[in-house]
């Protein structure tokens, strides 16, 4: 017994063949249902609340045309994306892919196999050439792979990318070779480069499950005092697997608290790659990963924290922002300013905006918080704290470079994202449309990420 | 919404291109205009339908309270969702109004006809066939609240008494009969008829204007329509207006047919259908301005004053929310008709209305009434409107007087009216997730089971008696 809410286009569990599709609720649960002239019905748990899921539809928010688009003709959705017109999102978070290369062998890994070679750093200037001909700028661009700190030339390529339209660059790694080479790691610091390091938990066990080698976890705790200790920027990428690490919340959750160096958490359900992907029907997805951390965070956090992204996909993405108070307490900035403002602020990007009219909107969100006479939890240090931003950006100017707003945001805001990746499963062509997680090829195309990691890299 | 900026998009899914009639990828994208849904076409290119006026409206409206449940009875798939329907085990809701189409013979030739009627070859279902049908029906439903004998024109039938008296059978709520009323202005007789074979009459009433009515049913049926009528009133038939709202004709007679509803006791509810650009008629009807719901919700609105407004209004439950609306009115008898909304929460008539078409009166609704009045009496209310939901609940729920669900029904229809917002779909807004929520279907050849707009665009081509291949 289920009940149909709406169609849409989504690919057989079995063997990926694109056709029709609906959302159906089973009890409070939100299944993708998929039809298949071959494999008939098959589905995928795409929400654990209904709840959730419908009040996340409301999230909507116009998307952003990019200046020009790499597909000039309108073309069929998502095999020959890269984007046509009618992709209804910009490249907000491009994903950079410089090797194929990986120190580690993690059994559900999702890039597997899907970049030829290493680019050289004349390719990465090219695809950077590319990727700014379409955006102007970017706030933030990360460099992916395989591994990209395995690269041979890997410091040039973070030089090559260093340029003055791209805001931050960030380095998504497993910290293998960064536990080993203190100096690569001073050198990002000193560059300014945010080290997104992926971190499932603090135990042998998880590692080993997770990425196949249980010294992992302490070599990446020693990784992270390195870096802090170096002045370096931490954000923290876990993946969360059923039945393997939802008991590590906390200990994640502790770390991002404890440390000003790490500025954000991103949570990603594990989706299903990989030899044995997992029964879809029992996948973690954004609700439950909510409550989970909200139960983690000892108080800190409530689930009504988190809102979904309104520019991407509302289902693909939910957020929190945190706000600390000079004396180190942690404020989820929703249960303090108006949600209406706060939507504007997140509106159209998938981290604190750093262009002129969300760095407005921020401080008009703060101004309002300031004279409100609403009940705050923390209200004399939050304010104080409030202050002191709006002091640090009046300082900046409204022309501030990028990075310096970043900074200011570093010192007092934290943020905990929640991104749901598709798996073939799960994959719905009405996300895919409006993705802004993109991978720029060497050919000048942009692909959404879900459509490269399901569809695979083979026409690009 | 965006202030004139880039458009939102919504979701996608699959629909049909107008051109070439190949399956084409459709997008629900708001605009400062409007939302639309948006097609594109290899071929043909893109083009657009408008499906709701307002972002605010379209968001609410998905969140609303919905009643889908799946057929109990489906046949197996062997195509694509729509063109194959019937139904399959993908479809997501049971058929609750079955619609029998008895005749292909029409006595009017409209150009707003959005079916396709064949006067060269007349047929007419014979009792037995019909017979058939519904023990078709009620084994693969188990019953229903309603059932719609159509055509065609079905007062053109010989044996229109006899098909309705072979309606009337256990597991069957409710017959209704559309008309264009021809036959009625004219045979004094029918009306009679109709009335002892206990059906609803549903009246098509376009427009009071006789240029207008030239324009849209190719002659001045004015005067016919009016004494239809009257000729239903006084054989004491309970009918219902249907008025095919068309974008740029006839939309300022809304006020009228809304005082026919208010102070026409036998007139017991208003179906507004948007005009839907397809069939032998509407096909070819310029200019195509497709009104969603909610821009019948909004004339509604503007019509009355406020009295009946956009937020009285709740997506019918059974059906997609783009596709039905409906406001219940509790009339005091003396031409003023008072929202059920602002006695009870639209949630709370979404659960009376569950996956049917009528309020069900059950007992728990007797509780949800008298809540109701306490806090209108506790807000201060008008006394006199306080009078008329006492009266209603005496009525329906007489102190010592068990009354079955139906009978009930009928009492309580006598004194709240409905107004039914119904827009089918044509090639400009056909979409599958729409199609897969229809509730009204068609039984063809008394083994399929098919949603009604589905019907229209891909299954009637297929019945030489519903179809004319080159219309001119």
């Amino acid at each position: 017994m289920h009940e149909t809410f709406a169609a849409t286009r989504a690919l057989c569990n079995v063997c990926g063949r694109l056709g029709d599709a609906k959302i159906a609720f089973a009890g409070d649960r939100v299944h993708l249902v998929k039809w298949c002239p071959e494999h008939g019905e098959t589905r995928a748990l795409v929400s654990s609340s209904r709840e959730w899921y419908l009040k996340a539809l409301a999230y909507v928010k116009p998307g952003t045309s990019p200046r020009s688009r790499s597909v000039a003709t309108l073309a069929e959705c998502p095999d020959a994306c890269g984007l046509c017109p009618r992709h209804q999102q910009h490249t907000c978070v491009p994903l950079l892919e410089i090797t194929p290369a990986c120190d580690l062998a993690c059994p559900d890994c999702l890039t597997d196999g899907k970049v030829s070679a290493a680019l050289s750093v004349e390719e990465v200037r090219k695809v950077v050439d590319g990727l700014l001909a379409r955006e102007g700028q970017v706030n933030m661009l990360t460099l992916t792979g395989g591994e990209p700190t395995v690269h041979p030339d890997f410091l040039e390529v973070v030089d090559a990318v260093g340029r003055p339209e791209i805001g931050i660059v960030s380095v998504s790694t497993n910290g293998l070779r960064l536990s080993r080479e203190p100096d690569l790691v001073r050198a990002l610091a000193d560059r300014g480069v945010v080290i997104s390091l992926q971190l499932d938990g603090t135990s042998p066990a998880t590692s080993a499950r997770l990425r196949g080698r249980a010294d992992l976890a302490e070599r990446k705790l020693r990784l992270v005092d390195d870096v802090l200790a170096a002045g370096g920027r931490l954000s923290l990428t876990m993946t969360l697997a059923r039945g393997v690490n939802e008991g590590e919340l906390p200990a994640v959750l502790d770390l991002l608290f404890r440390h000003d160096g790490i500025a954000s958490l991103m949570v990603q359900p594990l989706a299903g790659f990989g030899p044995s992907p997992g029964d879809p029907l029992d996948a973690i997805t954004i609700p439950e990963v909510v409550s989970r951390l909200a139960a983690a965070s000892r108080g800190v956090l409530a689930e009504r924290d988190f809102t979904p992204l309104p520019c991407s996909h509302p289902t693909c993405f939910a957020l929190t922002y945190l706000l600390r108070t000079e004396q180190g307490a942690l404020v989820p900035l929703p249960s303090l300013v108006d949600p209406e403002r706060y939507l504007d602020v997140i509106a159209n990007q998938a981290m604190l905006d750093t262009g002129r009219e969300s760095l407005l909107a921020v401080r008009d969100a703060l101004y309002a918080l300031w004279t409100s006479d609403g009940i705050v939890p923390n209200r004399e240090a939050v304010l104080r704290t409030v202050k002191r931003i709006l002091v640090d950006l009046n300082a900046l100017g409204a022309d501030a470079d990028p990075r310096g707003v970043l900074a200011v945001g570093a010192r007092h805001v934290k943020s905990i994202f929640i991104h749901q990746f598709m798996d073939r499963a799960t994959f719905d062509l009405s996300r895919a449309a409006k993705c802004c997680n993109h991978y720029p090829q060497a050919g000048g195309r942009l692909l959404p990420a879900c459509v490269r990691n399901v569809r695979g890299g083979a026409r690009c | 919404m965006a202030p004139g900026g880039e458009p939102i998009f919504l979701s996608l899914s699959r629909g049909l291109c107008r051109a070439c009639r190949r399956p084409a990828e459709v997008r629900y994208v708001a605009t400062p205009e409007g939302v639309f849904l948006e097609r594109f076409c290899p071929e043909h290119g893109t083009s657009r339908a408008l499906v709701a006026e307002t972002l605010a409206w379209y968001l609410a409206a998905l969140q609303a309270p919905s009643a889908a449940r799946p057929p109990g009875w489906t046949v197996p798939r062997t195509g694509e969702c729509a063109t194959s329907c019937g139904p399959c085990s993908f479809h997501g809701q049971a058929c609750h109004l079955p619609v029998f189409s008895i005749t292909n013979a029409c006595d009017l030739r409209c150009p707003i006809c959005f079916t396709y009627n064949r006067p060269d070859r007349a047929w007419f279902m014979s009792p037995d066939e019909l017979e058939r049908h519904l023990d078709f029906v009620l084994q693969a439903t188990g019953g229903v609240d309603l059932v719609n004998v159509t055509g065609g024109e079905p007062t053109m039938h010989p044996a229109l008494p006899e098909l309705l008296r072979r309606c009337r059978r256990p597991g069957i709520g409710r017959v209704t009969v559309n008309t264009n009323g021809l036959r009625l202005a004219r045979d004094p007789a029918l009306a009679a008829a109709l009335a002892d074979t206990g059906a609803y009459a549903i009246l098509s009433l376009d427009t009071l204007d006789p240029q207008r009515s030239v324009r849209l049913h190719g002659r001045d049926i004015v005067g016919e329509k009016r004494a239809a009528l009257d000729a239903l009133e006084r054989a004491g038939v309970p009918t219902t207006l249907l008025m095919v709202l068309v974008g740029g004709v006839n939309e300022d007679e809304l006020p009228a047919l809304l005082d026919l509803l208010a102070t026409r006791a036998h007139v017991r509810s208003l179906t507004v259908q948007t005009m839907t650009y397809t069939g032998q008629g509407g096909g070819a009807f310029e200019p195509r301005l497709h009104v969603p719901v909610e821009g019948v919700e909004r004339r509604v609105e503007e019509a009355t004053g406020g009295r009946i407004a956009r937020r009285d209004f709740l997506p019918l439950p059974a059906a997609h929310p783009l596709c039905y609306g409906v406001t219940y009115l509790l009339s005091d008898g003396a031409g003023t008709l008072h929202p059920m909304t602002r006695l009870l929460p639209p949630a709370a008539l979404a659960r009376q209305l569950a996956d049917g078409y009528l309020l069900r009166p059950t007992d728990g609704f007797e509780a949800e009434l008298k809540e109701g009045l306490d806090r209108l009496w506790a807000s201060g209310a008008d006394p006199a409107l306080l009078a008329t939901v006492k009266d209603l609940v005496r009525s329906v729920y007489p102190p010592g007087e068990p009354l079955d669900v139906h009978e009930r029904q009928r009492r309580a229809e006598r004194r709240v009216k409905t107004i039914y917002v119904h827009a089918h779909m044509d090639e400009d807004t056909f979409e599958i997730g729409r199609a897969m929520r229809c509730p009204d279907q068609v039984p063809v050849h008394a083994e399929r089971l098919v949603g009604a707009c589905a019907y229209n665009l891909f299954h009637r081509q297929r019945d030489a008696r519903f179809w004319v291949q080159n219309d001119a």
